[in-house]
């Protein structure tokens, strides 16, 4: 007896130690994936007495840059914050027979954003923009030659970027109306309140911590955008911090130092949001919200809000859409328009066209194989943040850096990655595991949440009951808690393969020649002004994402994007 | 026992997706002994890729001329401007990672600079002997080797226009400001700052100055200012590539002439010596200088070689008349510093 005691103990400590080893090993691999990019970048930025920022802090330009990058965020914010909280009301007022409406404020994410673009540009370009020259049918503009609206100009990527951010604002302001009671508007109505009186007096100010942290989330988003700025603002020449990143990697030979220094104050940015966010998450979790028997959230019969929803859905969807569908089965993009000439032949070169295909294979390919070790990595991180209290250290570590990808724009990794990862040790420039690298980087704060969330729900008895049988962790994680996550983990394959499908910014970054994926191949035919190409090219786009989307629908169920 | 399976699933799947994904990196190729043993080495690997800032309509005629004459090898080109490839160029020889095997570009001041950093190899093929070629006018240091040349025009779009342009000077009308012209953005590309420079002085004083108080759009690249023009998203631009009589004849409402003084630059190209395929690289080094190459890759451009058919602009020039850049006006710094100068005026 006296023997068998001792020797528990010491049972119990290699398990303790052989968990502490392998959680720390994981969490310096992540440190090494995550942090390093941007830390060999930043001390690039340094080096040869802070070159870097001599050369891109010392362009004449750098003053207006700054200006347009903070303008462009804060005025999108404000058209996304207000669209946003409207879209969250109005879906909370949906009558019950067109409830499947909720869907349609978040599929703007889903749409390639490359798409989403092009599309716009199809329509309002100053001169065969679509819509532009059914504008100057009207009597008060039919003198004009060209406009009257100018997509290029800064206002309407700014329109579009807010456009784009309007859905990121919509999913924390809905998430928060959920969790207003109906009996605050009830109460409020039969005070004598209006509708519009409702809104403003009780509902915003009960939605304030949703908008503050959707606003936050959506104004880091805003000082990140690339899409827009780099697609649109060249005409104009719009310059924004991450199309400056870009265009000194596009230097010959590349000016990583000044790339850095172009991205230190997002980085900056970044990491303050960050770590405001758990400071404040951590204050949250020691209130708990509603959970009484008698909550019931708000509902409605409002057939304006359904107008409103749809409205949007046409706007920010259908419409940038039917502009690249039209354009893709036209022989030349032209105001003029006729059913003669709609043809096939765009496709048809699509697919001999080189690379195009390929760029499919390597979308797909890489966003699975990403998402495939997202999963099990976002499965450890989850299990030590949720599991390993007593690894305080650690587990806040782990914490940070999966955190961080959601705080930094995705064209920061993509400059961190091509610079990393064509030194030694690991040259893998021209490969497809540079891309799958940067994939699992940009998406393992959603692997590492979504399965998070998933294990505090469950609880800690199944794992103690394992853990009192006598299995080990890995038996435990493999026959108790993955089957248990699965619907969890099935909603977060499928949201990280549609996110990445449609990747863009990194990929820019980090692609080769000749390893490229869909985003990157479109860029370059936009480039080359090869309109209808690019046409053909983002309806291929939209189609492999919808493919995505209904094979999540299939094996997540039909409310998978609700878990965004 | 279950357990031991599921881990050994993961396992196999983790080591799927990485067979999948294809780590990439090629053995090490040698460039074989003589022609006769290039070509049978060429045709075993298989493949050759190439780089270049010509139109795309040309490099795919160039795919076609040469997966006919070498149908064991598989052409794939990548077109971009000397901003998207100079640096992948860089990199692919920075890291031995090669993924190109021939690389074209204008940028007369890069050329300069390459042949201090090995990046080239010389070139072997008996074409480049072949006396209509020229070798001593063609060829710098045997590795950069002149391929085809273009020169700038104006054009315009023919229904927004139908008066079109007679001189530069046209471009600069009241009605065709506020955005209806289209110029090239010379950032990281060399030669269209040289171009700047040049009508600066040849289409008319301080003409540059003056084409930016019209408020041009501006495009990336000369490919990008002729699908404007064939869209009328641009009326007209006095800086087209003749590539825009390529949109003609496929029926844009386009037409194009080369001015009095017109800017024309030459393409030169060079065999990588990061190249994965070195001999089949040769082989196509040596196609690119054959009638049949030049009809492809010089189609509504300057041939290299005299008489050929689609090619020429209605001029008796051949590409070695057209000289290339200055490389010492064409350093990085002085580059830089007159984009800098150009965005002030142009994007100001």
């Amino acid at each position: 007896m006296a023997m068998t005691r001792p020797l528990a103990m010491l049972g119990v400590d290699l398990q303790r130690w052989r968990s502490r080893l392998f959680y720390g090993a994981l969490v310096v691999a992540l440190g090494y994936l995550i942090v390093m990019p941007v830390w060999r970048l930043q001390t690039l930025a340094f080096e040869n007495d802070a070159a870097g920022y001599e050369s891109q802090f010392g362009r004449p330009d750098i003053g207006e840059t700054l200006r347009t990058t903070v303008g462009l965020a804060i005025a999108s914010l404000v058209i996304a914050m207000v669209l946003g909280t409207l879209l969250a009301y109005a879906t909370s007022r949906l009558p019950r027979r067109v409830g499947f409406l909720r869907i349609i404020p978040v599929l703007p994410i889903v749409m390639p954003s490359v798409a989403n673009v092009v599309g716009w540009a199809f329509l309002l370009s100053p001169g065969p923009g679509y819509l532009n020259a059914l504008m100057r049918q009207l009597p008060w503009w039919d003198h004009l030659d060209s406009g009257p609206v100018n997509v290029y100009s800064s206002t309407w990527i700014i329109i579009i970027t807010g456009f784009g951010l309007t859905s990121f604002v919509y999913l924390f302001v809905s998430a928060g109306m959920q969790n207003i009671s109906s009996e605050h508007l009830e109460a409020a109505q039969s005070s004598g309140s209006s509708q519009l009186g409702v809104f403003f007096k009780v509902v915003l100010p009960l939605l304030r911590p949703s908008l503050v942290y959707g606003g936050g989330v959506a104004l880091l988003l805003g000082l990140g955008q690339f899409t827009g700025p780099l697609l649109l603002g060249q005409n104009e020449g719009m310059k924004v911090l991450t199309t400056e990143m870009y265009r000194r990697t596009s230097e010959s030979p590349v000016n990583y130092a000044a790339a850095a220094a172009a991205a230190s104050p997002l980085v900056i940015v970044g990491i303050l949001v960050v770590l405001s966010q758990r400071f404040l998450l951590g204050n949250q979790a020691r209130f708990v919200t509603h959970g009484g028997k008698s909550f019931a959230p708000a509902g409605g019969r409002s057939y304006w809000a359904a107008f409103f929803v749809g409205l949007y859905g046409f706007v920010a969807l259908v419409l940038p859409l039917l502009g690249v569908l039209i354009v893709s089965l036209s022989p030349y993009w032209s105001e003029n328009l006729s059913w003669d000439l709609f043809t096939l032949q765009n496709y048809r070169e699509m697919v001999r066209t080189p690379g195009v295909m390929e760029s499919v294979s390597t979308s797909v390919v890489t966003s699975l194989a990403a998402v495939a070790i997202c999963v099990p990595v976002g499965l450890a991180v989850a299990t030590l943040v949720v599991r390993n209290r007593h690894l305080t250290v650690v587990r806040t570590i782990a914490d940070v850096i999966t955190a961080l990808p959601l705080g930094l724009p995705a064209v920061i990794f993509g400059v961190g990655f091509l610079l990393t990862y064509t030194q030694p040790p690991f040259i893998l420039y021209g490969t497809k595991w540079v891309i799958i690298l940067v994939y699992i980087v940009l998406m393992i704060p959603f692997a590492t949440r979504m399965q998070m969330t998933a294990l505090i729900s469950m609880g800690n008895t199944y794992s103690e009951a394992s853990a009192v049988s006598g299995a080990s962790p890995l038996v435990t994680s493999l026959r108790v808690t993955l089957p248990m996550l699965k619907p969890a983990v099935l909603s977060a394959v499928a949201l990280m393969f549609i996110l990445l499908t449609h990747e863009f910014a990194a990929s820019l970054m980090v692609r080769s020649a000749t390893t490229q994926v869909m985003g990157t191949v479109l860029y370059d035919h936009w480039s080359n002004g090869s309109y209808t190409l690019v046409a053909a090219m983002a309806i291929l786009m939209s189609a492999v994402t919808a493919a995505g989307v209904m094979v999540a629908m299939l094996v997540g169920g039909r409310n998978v994007l609700d878990n965004l | 026992m279950t357990s031991k399976r599921l881990a050994a699933a993961v396992a196999g799947g983790l080591f799927a997706v990485a067979a999948l994904a294809g780590c990439g990196g090629s053995d090490d190729a040698e460039l074989a002994g003589s022609w006769d043993e290039i070509l049978e080495a060429a045709n075993e690997e298989g493949e050759v890729v190439i780089y270049g800032t010509v139109a795309p309509d040309n490099l795919e005629l160039l795919k076609q001329a040469f997966e006919k004459e070498y149908p064991e090898i598989e052409l794939t080109y990548v077109r971009g401007t000397d901003a998207d490839i100079l640096p992948k160029v860089e990199i692919e020889n920075q890291t031995g990672q090669g993924t190109a095997d021939i690389h074209m570009t204008t940028d007369a001041g890069w050329i300069d600079r390459s042949l201090d950093a090995e990046y080239s190899v010389e070139v072997v093929g008996p074409s480049f002997d072949e006396e209509a070629y020229d070798r001593d006018a063609s060829i710098i240091e045997d590795k950069w080797f002149v391929t085809s040349a273009t020169v700038f025009g104006l054009a315009w779009n023919t229904e927004k226009l139908p008066e079109g342009l007679a001189d530069p000077e046209d471009a600069l009308a009241s009605e065709l400001a506020g955005g209806k012209v289209g110029v090239t953005n010379p950032a990281g590309i060399p030669t269209y700052v040289d171009m700047y420079r040049k009508i600066d002085v040849d289409f008319g004083e301080n003409y540059v100055e003056r084409l930016a108080e019209i408020q041009p759009r501006v495009y990336d690249s000369a490919v990008a200012i002729g699908q404007a023009l064939a869209s009328g998203e641009i009326w007209a631009t006095p800086m087209s590539s003749s590539t825009v009589l390529t949109e003609k004849a496929n029926g844009a409402p386009v037409e194009f002439v080369v001015p009095e003084k017109p800017f024309g630059v030459p393409w030169y190209s060079h065999v990588l010596s990061s190249s994965p395929h070195p001999n089949a690289a040769q082989v196509l080094a040596d196609f690119l200088v054959t009638p049949e190459g030049q009809a492809a890759i010089s189609h509504d451009f300057i041939a290299c070689l005299p008489d050929i058919e689609g090619t020429g602009l209605g001029t008796d020039l051949q590409a070695q008349d057209v000289p290339l850049g200055d490389a010492d006006e064409l350093s990085s710094d002085a580059v830089q510093a007159y984009q800098d100068e150009w965005e002030q005026a142009f994007l100001g």
